[in-house]
């Protein structure tokens, strides 16, 4: 016999008891009946169980997607280990050209901390003329400099003495750990700073759980009791006044930003927490939500995380803030724009009191820090105090130098650090010389939104100290200095008289200045003339070049031949292709600021190339050296001919169309350099080099109109302003060996009467010495000649 | 002048005596105030330049060092920061250039001494060894006559 299972039994059951109701009228076999309710219970709980397995799968299915999301979301922001990029370190040893003043600004900018005393590494105490100051150790890669403990004293300018404070030693050399100037993702190249979790100071932290998430540390990503908490205040307030979401929660909405309040994408949003949740732990939630909370607005730019809005809104770095300054960010968290402390001051005082209040009642701060914060006004600090991403136009140079010799990939192991050249303090004086000198030209002479670009970089080993891509200090855009193309006039005129002097000319060859008409290949023909539209007769060539002159130049060029001027351009680094018309020796070829840069850093450098480079080197996150951007250098023309190039340069500034330099600039730094003016003013150039830096301004307009520009009004109190505070090095010019000096007319050779000041002593090859001029001189006579004073002499009496 | 003016007082008459006092005083005034306003205008000079020669002195010594130890790599760096303090010092440039050499890096060998001799006053007792070291790069790099040059370079510098 068939034994029956307990459903079979139950369905028996009820096949009876319908029988039994139905009694005689609807008579049907106990099997018929029995077959129908089965199979009918049966249908039901199959249709059910396979709606459920279907409703597990989709629900499987999203939340895996939602995973994935998620995960993608997360791991493709890896904030924990960003990219950093450091200025040069600061070399002190006695001597040093600093003030402490300035000294103090660099400690600033690298986010140091007044002490007092100076107690921990990364401060400093400063007393008049004497800066105690508590460096941190600082791993270069090849060398690890420790922290140091260092007494400074200072005087007329100078670093004057450094002791160590614990044994009293005087030591010869300190190297400070570098200022950090930026910070990027290595991928996203984006404006942001990220914080490690270490970095984000325990007071924010503590505050944000406290303000936020008070149960952060122990919920599985959404607080239900806070849910129904909120709920309940809403259901009595009858409107959303409250919201439960954890610091987690908040971090999803973050991530996919959608402002509607649905239920559905509160569910989402659950889910998508409790799933970040079980993939992080909470240090990395935290660290994450830190660098991506939406914290304001700047213009078109969103002020995500807290370490840049500790920027936006005061100047300085997050570790620098004072309690009050933290709850006003914490605020800020709840509504950036409601609570934005420049539109609705009220409303963020009120906001920073309710947290301080909070700081207060979670021991996180002491009444009396309470009341200090709450008596404090909260304006904008003017003083920008840290450099992270102040620097847009340098650090678009180290990206592009750093794409060209990185992979993505290669530059996705997090927490690579990329040691540049960049000083700080020059970069801080070109910015105030741009800004004065343009806004002088604009009020006083009338010009209107004039642009700039600057490079400036050392003198001899090719490295970019500053660059400026935009009069404006800080802002990020078009990078003028890199991409700007524009035509560079006279700036060319020292490679033509290179290309000259190579071929037998010399500083003092006659020249004729005279009006000529040239036939361009094309069939054109043109007539060029001088900037004062004389003529100038027969000159000295190095007059020629220190004075300018147009038809000189074009006399000239066409003798040696054009094809010898681009020769010389290329090994002057030059890359582009040049075509061979006669105006090309007056400059008409566009170049950007940082390839003119390139072109002059070979004469500043005696005849050698050395590539403008920004980064010097590469490390890994434990310090190991991924690669380093050694100095190379190439001598590409003769150093005899460079110094002649050079010393026409000096007398350029010292008597011809640089002579206003003399107004910013002492005359014993003997300063080589160039003005250029480009057609109808367009554009205006300076170039030139000190015994210790190079620099090329460019001042002009986006829009290319004529404004009257010239390189001696314009360009040239830019480069006078910067070199006045910036370099300190006078240009010697090393003489190269067989050398000789003559005493030659520096006048019209056409014209007879010639004053004793008509003559100049010039260096000339052994090869070129001319034969008809008046004296032999030698080097040491003519420099007793030029530089001393009648003082200089009554002071050598004494010593 | 001086001299002669306190030894023989009497020859001079009682005006011009007077000018001769007057040009004295003045003279004082003007050689006390050269020297006031010298010291201001440069501030210290010499200590400066002891300072970076100490400086870049102590890093080329490192680099050298270093070299020696056969670690040419972070000899470099120190030789690097040596011609940041002081670029135009002739010495971490052809310290350089023999790093360069010990690398088998024979072009720039050549390139930093030529660097290193731009630097030099011809009788600058570092000619000599900066031409033979240029010689030997170029040899290395199959430039024979050149290598050939150099070496006559070295041969006849004047000490």
């Amino acid at each position: 016999m068939r034994s029956l299972t307990p459903q079979q039994v139950a369905g028996n059951a009820l096949a009876n008891r319908v029988q039994y109701t139905m009694g005689i009228h609807f008579r049907r076999s106990y099997w018929q009946i029995k077959y129908m309710v089965t199979s009918n219970w049966r249908r039901l709980v199959w249709l059910l169980v396979c709606l459920a397995g279907l409703v597990t799968i989709l629900i499987c299915l999203y939340l895996f997607k939602l995973n994935q999301t998620i995960l993608d979301k997360f791991e493709g922001r890896r904030w924990d280990i960003p990219a950093r990029i450091y200025a040069r370190p600061l070399e002190l040893y006695p001597g040093l050209m600093l003030t402490p003043d300035q000294l103090e600004e660099e400690l600033l900018l690298a986010g140091y901390r007044l002490e007092i005393p100076a107690s921990n590494p990364g401060s400093y105490d400063r007393n008049g003329l004497f800066i105690h100051l508590r460096s941190r150790p600082f791993n270069f890669g090849d060398s690890q400099e420790p922290g140091h403990d260092i007494l400074l004293a200072f005087e007329e300018g100078q670093l004057k003495k450094i002791t160590a404070t614990g044994t009293g030693d005087s030591l010869p050399l300190v190297r400070l750990d570098p200022a950090q100037i930026g910070s990027f993702h290595p991928i996203l190249f984006e404006d942001r700073i990220l914080l490690s979790h270490e970095e984000i100071p325990d007071l924010l932290r503590e505050t944000l759980i406290a303000v936020e998430d008070n149960k952060f540390y122990s919920h599985v990503g959404i607080d239900f009791k806070a849910i129904v908490r909120a709920m309940w205040t809403n259901i009595r307030a009858g409107r959303i006044v409250q919201g439960g979401s954890t610091i987690t929660q908040q971090l999803v909405k973050n991530f996919f930003l959608h402002n509607r309040r649905t239920l559905l994408r509160k569910m989402n949003e659950a889910a998508m927490a409790m799933l970040l949740e079980l993939h992080y732990d909470k240090e990395e939630i935290l660290t994450a939500y830190a660098n991506e909370v939406y914290l304001g607005q700047d213009g078109n730019r969103a002020i995500h995380g807290f370490a840049l809005a500790s920027h936006f809104y005061f100047r300085r770095d997050l570790e620098n803030l004072t309690p009050g300054q933290i709850a006003l960010l914490v605020g800020l968290v709840k509504g950036p724009s409601y609570y934005n402390p420049w539109l609705h001051l009220k409303r963020s005082q009120e906001r920073r009191a309710v947290i301080l209040k909070v700081m207060k009642q979670h021991g996180l701060i002491s009444q009396e820090e309470r009341m200090l914060a709450l008596a404090a006004p909260e304006s904008k600090a003017a003083d920008l105090t840290s450099g992270i991403n102040r620097f847009p136009s340098f650090l678009d140079l180290v990206k592009r130098q750093l794409a060209m010799d990185y992979h993505e990939k290669d530059l996705t192991s997090s927490g690579i650090k990329i040691l540049t050249s960049f000083d700080p303090m020059v970069q801080r004086r070109l910015e105030e010389a741009l800004d004065r000198t343009l806004s002088d030209s604009e009020e006083t002479i009338g010009k209107e939104e004039l642009q700039a670009a600057v490079v400036v970089a050392s003198r001899d080993h090719g490295e970019i100290q500053a660059m400026a891509g935009d009069r404006r200090a800080g802002f990020a855009g078009f990078n003028r200095a890199l991409d700007a193309l524009r035509p560079i006039g006279s700036l060319v005129k020292p490679a033509v008289y290179l290309t000259a002097l190579r071929q037998g000319y010399t500083l003092a060859t006659p020249l004729q200045d005279t009006a000529v008409e040239l036939t361009n290949p094309d069939g054109t023909t043109w007539q060029p003339e001088n900037f004062n539209r004389h003529e100038h007769g027969t000159i000295p060539l190095f007059r020629a070049l220190s004075q300018s002159y147009n038809l000189a130049t074009i006399h000239m060029g066409m003798d040696i031949g054009l094809d010898k001027v681009i020769a010389t351009l290329k090994q002057l680094g030059v890359t582009k292709k040049i075509q061979p018309y006669p105006s090309m020796v007056l400059g008409a070829i566009s170049m950007t600021p940082l390839e003119v840069a390139q072109m002059y850093q070979i004469l500043a450098n005696g005849g050698f190339y050395a590539p403008l480079r920004t980064i010097r080197t590469v490390l890994d996150a434990d310090n190991k050296q991924l690669k380093r951007y050694p100095v190379t250098i190439e001598q590409r023309v003769d150093p005899a001919h460079v110094f002649l190039v050079n010393t026409a340069l000096q007398h350029a500034v010292l008597t011809g169309t640089g002579k206003k330099l003399a107004r910013f600039l002492p005359p014993d730094l003997k300063v080589a350099g160039k003005t250029g003016t480009s057609d109808k003013g367009r554009d205006s150039w300076f170039a030139g080099f000190t015994g210790d830096r190079l620099a090329v301004i460019w001042v002009g307009r986006d829009d290319n109109q004529a404004q009257g520009l010239t390189g001696a009004t314009d360009a040239l109190p830019v480069w006078g302003r910067l070199m006045n505070v910036a370099s300190t090095q006078p240009l010697d010019l090393l003489p190269p060996p067989d050398i000789q000096w003559k005493k030659v007319k520096s006048s019209r050779y056409d014209e007879h009467e010639a004053e004793p000041w008509d003559y100049v002593v010039l260096p000339f090859l052994p090869e070129s010495v001319p034969v008809e001029l008046v004296d032999p001189v030698q080097p040491a006579q003519k420099d007793e000649d030029k530089g001393s004073s009648l003082l200089d002499r009554i002071k050598d009496l004494f010593h | 002048m001086f001299v002669m003016i306190i030894l023989k007082p009497m020859r001079f008459p009682r005006a011009k005596k007077f000018h001769i006092l007057l040009t004295i005083i003045l003279g004082a005034a003007i050689t006390a105030g050269a020297t006031l306003f010298g010291c201001a205008r440069h501030p210290v000079q010499p200590p400066a330049q002891v300072g970076a020669d100490q400086a870049a002195g102590a890093l080329i010594e490192e680099g050298r060092h270093l070299l020696a130890a056969g670690q040419a790599a972070q000899a470099e760096a120190a030789l690097e920061r040596a011609i940041r303090i002081q670029p135009r010092n002739p010495e971490p440039w052809y310290a350089m250039a023999q790093a360069k050499l010990a690398q088998g890096q024979s072009q720039q060998a050549v390139q930093f001494s030529l660097k290193a001799i731009a630097l030099l006053t011809p009788s600058h007792p570092l000619q000599g060894p900066c031409w033979e070291l240029a010689a030997e790069g170029y040899r290395l790099m199959g430039e024979l006559d050149k290598a050939r040059a150099a070496k006559v370079k070295a041969g006849a510098v004047r000490y």
